[in-house]
């Protein structure tokens, strides 16, 4: 018997289990694991990292090396639903290491197999819903001079934040592979970016309506001895219909792949037009 | 000058950090936040309040999907506010100045990812000695090249922008800076314009005519109207999945 075989037969002798505070440090860690993102494999080193006090418990020797090689493979997903994914793994490491039937490629393929679909949910759902309403309504909050807009912000974005990374960590480890099908059965996701579309896109109508300023009140018609202002005359219409029309064409064009950065500098351009004519405020 | 951009480098470059640097610990690398913060270590909140604000809504609906790096926000509010704030509450310059510092923050982006697969290679090779120090080591260098992603060019932008860009605004007639007002009240269109597309106005659209109709007609506010898209939210789902329960398993 080589020396590393002996030390694998030592850890499958004395079962080692990862406890809560194994959990918590993996959770420490998980808050920056993109900071060694790549272009090549994108979070393995992250992924890796936070999974050293995990491992380096459990292997010793080359089981430990294969470990690290498992992690430091490709691997890309929503930055916060990195947790639920490596907590199964947990799970299924600490079974592996107790000399349990958990093969090396099962482990492997929690990772690609959820990775996609989780991106897929907490991109939209982070990045796009979430973050827009609470943004919108700190920013409007913080335009109108409030000084606990940021305050408010971070308050708010951290419910859902530590839910998805602390919570369901530890979630995830307690279910292990039941997770997945938890995932897959239930519907909750679902119907949380549901109710986030809603919530997202009434706040965006009223958004639109308060923060989106298209005025050209300091525009006159003169039509014979009448006299019009153009902006009255919108307004009795229907009022706010320049803001919401811009940002509908905006959306239109957008849509068609126009160049954002190209957009904004037109949209500059058009207000210094609009007040070298005279005729925008 | 020196010192002054030295002080707003560092904290800006940790502030900048907060996304993949030391991590999303309180969400704080939102123009929202990084502008009243980066405002009040160099003592004028306000404007730092109104220049986070303001960007926050142009950048809205700019959303980072998968590997994509887009305009960064962060690097926008930081520039930003640091300028604004130097050349004395100047805030059309803000504006002005939104997008090439998006742009810059963007490119300093790609070259952190492109610099960190070394760190990634040595990463590979600390694995092969069982050295799990070097990579922990391997993950802090790509730490510290986010916050030089940050501290460059806000360092060199302080130290060597300032002047020049008051001396550029200053040679502006008056219709730049109020025509640079008129664009800030136009610009949220195009994060509003951007989110339309990613939830789906077709599908929502009723939801978007409430909120719109509440804020025009009803001059309600953004946050009773949020409590009540809130609950327009919950019972919409609730009745959704009550409907759907049963076969939803099936159907996924």
């Amino acid at each position: 018997m080589t020396s590393q075989e002996m030390m694998v037969q030592d850890v499958v002798d004395q079962p080692i289990s990862i406890t809560k505070a194994d959990l918590q440090k993996v959770f420490w860690r998980s808050l920056s694991v993109m900071a060694s993102l790549n272009y090549e494999r994108f979070l393995a080193v992250g992924r890796t990292y936070i999974l050293i006090p995990i491992l380096s418990k459990l292997y010793k020797g080359d089981e430990l090396r294969r470990a690290l090689r498992r992690y430091l493979e490709f691997f890309l997903t929503h930055p916060y639903f990195v947790n639920p994914i490596v907590g199964i793994q947990i799970a299924m490491e600490e079974e592996a290491a107790r000399g349990g039937n958990v093969d090396e490629d099962a482990i492997r393929g929690v990772s690609t197999g959820l990775m996609g679909p989780l991106a897929g949910v907490g991109d939209p759902l982070f990045w796009g819903t979430i973050r827009s309403i609470i943004g919108g309504v700190c920013a409007a909050i913080g335009l109108a001079g409030n000084a606990l807009a940021p305050i408010l912000f971070i308050l708010l974005w951290n419910i859902p934040h530590y839910f998805v990374r602390h919570t369901l960590l530890f979630q995830a480890y307690d279910t292990g592979l039941g997770f997945i099908r938890q995932f897959r059965e239930s519907d909750t996701l679902q119907r949380i970016t549901e109710g986030a579309s809603i919530l997202g896109i009434t706040a965006i109508g009223a958004l639109i309506a308060l923060w989106v300023r298209v005025d050209f009140s300091p525009l006159d018609f003169n039509l014979g001895e009448a006299a019009f202002n153009l902006q009255d005359l919108l307004d009795s219409i229907f009022p706010k219909m320049l803001p919401i029309g811009l940002t509908l064409f905006l959306s239109y064009l957008l849509a068609k792949k126009f160049n954002i950065n190209l957009l904004i500098l037109i949209l500059i351009a058009i207000g210094l037009l609009g007040a070298l004519l005279g005729i925008m405020a | 000058m020196f010192l002054q951009a030295l002080y707003v480098g560092v904290i800006g470059g940790l502030l900048s950090m907060d996304v993949y640097g030391w991590g999303t610990i309180a969400a704080m690398g939102r123009p929202i936040v990084v502008g009243p913060l980066l405002g009040l270590f160099m003592g004028d909140f306000w404007t730092g309040l109104w220049v986070g604000a303001t960007i926050e809504f142009m950048f809205l609906g700019v959303i980072p999907t998968g590997a994509a790096i887009p305009p960064d926000a962060t690097m926008s509010a930081l520039g930003a506010t640091a300028l604004a704030i130097l050349l004395g509450g100047d805030r059309p310059a803000a504006i002005a100045l939104a997008v090439p510092l998006a742009l810059l923050g963007q490119l300093g982006q790609m070259a952190v990812w492109q610099l960190n697969a070394f760190f990634l290679h040595k990463a590979d090779q600390y694995a092969e000695d069982l050295n799990l120090k070097g990579i922990e080591r391997m993950h802090y260098s790509g730490m510290f090249l986010f916050f030089l992603r940050g501290f460059i060019p806000l360092f060199l932008g302080v130290w060597l922008g300032v002047a020049p860009v008051r001396v550029l605004m200053e040679s502006f007639p008056s219709w730049v800076n109020s025509g640079l007002n008129v664009a800030a009240g136009l610009l949220p269109a195009v994060g509003f314009g951007m989110l339309l597309n990613m939830i789906g106005l077709r599908r929502y659209w009723p939801y978007f005519l409430i909120g719109f109709t509440l804020a025009t007609f009803f001059n309600a506010s953004i946050v009773p109207i949020a409590i009540l898209g809130l609950c327009l939210a919950i019972v919409i789902v609730s009745i959704q999945s009550e409907n759907v329960a049963p076969t939803a398993a099936d159907t996924f």
